[in-house]
């Protein structure tokens, strides 16, 4: 596979690959993640994919650097490997300046009406680029160019639990309360994170994403807290 | 234990919880394993048994149980019954001993480790408290007042002539870190990042600042401008170099977020991460490049230096 390389510390190797993120650089991240993940004679820690990139942290006793560069090299993921069509997931979300603190100067700044941003926002099927940053946390891209804006100069040191954000043209729901970078537009009340579930987040990389509208009342009758 | 007092942030950590970064999960962990090993063979416990981790000193405990105690790390007064007694050593406690770990002098993180081990519910494989996650540790919380910490059995116990016997030798503690050398390991987007800024990141000093938790050490110093003005999120690692907008460096610990942003620089010598994590705001640090096979030895070196130390203490 064609990538370009470098060292993440000691006991890790960052693949980025070449093209522009998507749905198709996600299914080849997939597939090379697969591939060293199974791999019998590497020994891998633990793996992150991103929207361009695959980190892969191995252990440096047992696994060498060399190695796991060459056989990612010669990695041939023709014919595709065969990627199955991940879980569509539908998300309510209330949109408003209370529940979105950044909603009206999103508006402003895309030049939109509030009505005509949050369309915008629920018009797309968003496909899941990774899972990172907090348990569950899904980056989704990718959004419309018409609501494309730069994320905040200053991380914020508190963003509600379910808060629904946008950066760049990516969009995410925040699973937990915790500091953030992104700007809100609003709050999901589903919970995407729980420890009882067999597998604990509700989103996982490959999966799609729509999210639709819905009131304060709605928002409360969902098990949210406003 | 019973948490009678607490000012201080005091969360139950052990190694840390790996393998589910890919699902969002941080590692979390002592944020200065070295001492947290100290306490627990002090007590004859297993290494990576879980332990109470202080920030600042400041938590008032009571035993409900017959065993011992440990206080490494970050030096800080210790009393058993309001006597005072030393660090770095292993003290017998009854059933309502009263331990108080009181002013912290120097450094950030203490570690009190008590014979069998904490026992509270495991998460993922680990006991460690990450709070933004609200996972670990007693319902995801740092400790509060009238808590009850379960102690293990003896199963987390080894053998009782493979721990130290100690006392340590005080030098054998957290010391103050008035300057810092950081060797950073370029990678992720260390190519794309403009060469003024490269020449300013390397070439100028930055101080700690009072911003700094668990997650990560905010650095102040000139403000960096990368250049890059389309990153895409991908995997942080521990002691990755994150530089946001404002141009202010963070260094990413134990808590970190799994994923980030931010225009990245390369990863931080483990080692370096753990005494910058013991500094205290003021400190200044100055970046240093490495190369892979620099920092490759530069890990040989801090692994073999406290292996030999463990075993120059009688520990196998």
């Amino acid at each position: 596979m064609q990538f370009t390389h470098s060292p993440t510390g000691t006991d890790g190797l960052n693949f980025r690959l070449e093209g522009s993120p998507g749905p198709d650089m996600t299914s080849r991240l997939l597939a090379l993640d697969n591939y060293l993940r199974n791999h019998p004679d590497l020994a891998i820690r633990d793996t992150v994919i991103g929207y361009r990139s695959l980190v892969v942290f191995f252990c440096p006793v047992s696994t060498n650097r060399t190695m796991l560069l060459h056989l990612a090299k010669s990695f041939d993921p023709e014919p595709p490997a065969k990627t199955p069509a991940g879980n569509l997931i539908r998300l309510p979300v209330w949109y408003s300046p209370e529940s979105g603190p950044d909603l009206i100067e999103a508006a402003t700044l895309c030049r939109l009406s509030i009505e005509e941003l949050i369309s915008a926002h629920t018009s797309p099927t968003y496909s899941a680029a990774a899972t990172g940053f907090a348990p569950g946390f899904c980056y989704l891209g990718k959004t419309p160019d018409s609501l494309t804006l730069p994320r905040l100069e200053t991380p914020r040191r508190l963003v509600a639990a379910g808060s629904v954000a946008v950066a760049d043209n990516q969009t995410a729901v925040y699973p937990t309360a915790s500091p953030g970078g992104w700007r809100l537009l609003g709050r999901c009340p589903t919970p995407l994170v729980c420890m009882d579930w067999p597998t604990p987040v509700k989103i996982q990389v490959g999966d799609r994403v729509q999210f639709f509208s819905i009131s304060r009342e709605e928002f409360i009758d969902m098990g949210g807290t406003p | 234990m019973v948490v009678k007092q607490v000012s201080a942030q005091a969360t139950i950590q052990d190694a840390g919880r790996f393998g589910h970064l890919r699902l969002g999960f941080t590692e979390g962990g002592a944020t200065d394993p070295w001492s947290m090993k100290l306490a627990n063979l002090l007590v004859h416990n297993s290494p990576d048994a879980a332990i109470v981790e202080i920030a600042l000193g400041g938590l008032v405990l009571e035993t409900h149980l017959d065993g011992c105690i440990a206080l490494t790390g970050a030096c800080c007064d210790l009393f058993i019954n309001e006597v005072p007694v030393t660090m770095a050593s292993r003290h017998v406690v009854r059933a309502g001993d009263c331990i108080k770990i009181g002013r912290c002098h120097q450094g950030v993180y203490s570690y009190l480790a008590m014979s069998g081990g904490i026992d509270s519910p495991p998460v993922l494989g680990s006991r460690s408290t990450v709070l933004r996650e609200q996972i670990g540790g007693i319902s995801g919380l740092s400790l509060r007042v009238d808590d009850r910490i379960p102690i293990g059995k003896r199963s987390v116990r080894i053998s009782g002539e493979a721990g130290i016997s100690g006392p340590i030798e005080q030098a054998y503690l957290q010391k103050n870190h008035s300057h810092l050398t950081l060797r950073v390991l370029p990678g992720f987007d260390y190519q794309e990042i403009d060469p003024t800024a490269v020449t300013e990141l390397l070439g100028s000093d930055f101080t700690v600042t009072g911003a700094s938790n668990r997650m990560a050490i905010q650095l102040a110093g000139p403000a960096i401008q990368t250049g890059i003005v389309e990153a895409w999120s991908e995997s942080t690692c521990y002691g990755c170099v994150q530089i946001p907008g404002d141009g202010q460096p963070l260094v990413l610990l134990n808590d970190r977020q799994t994923m980030g942003g931010y225009p990245k620089f390369g990863a931080i010598n483990p080692y370096d991460c753990v005494r910058l994590a013991q500094a205290r705001p003021g400190c200044t640090v100055r970046f240093e490049s490495v190369s892979l096979e620099q920092a490759e030895r530069l890990q040989w070196l801090e692994t073999h230096y406290q292996d030999t130390l463990l075993r120059s203490l009688g520990v196998a």
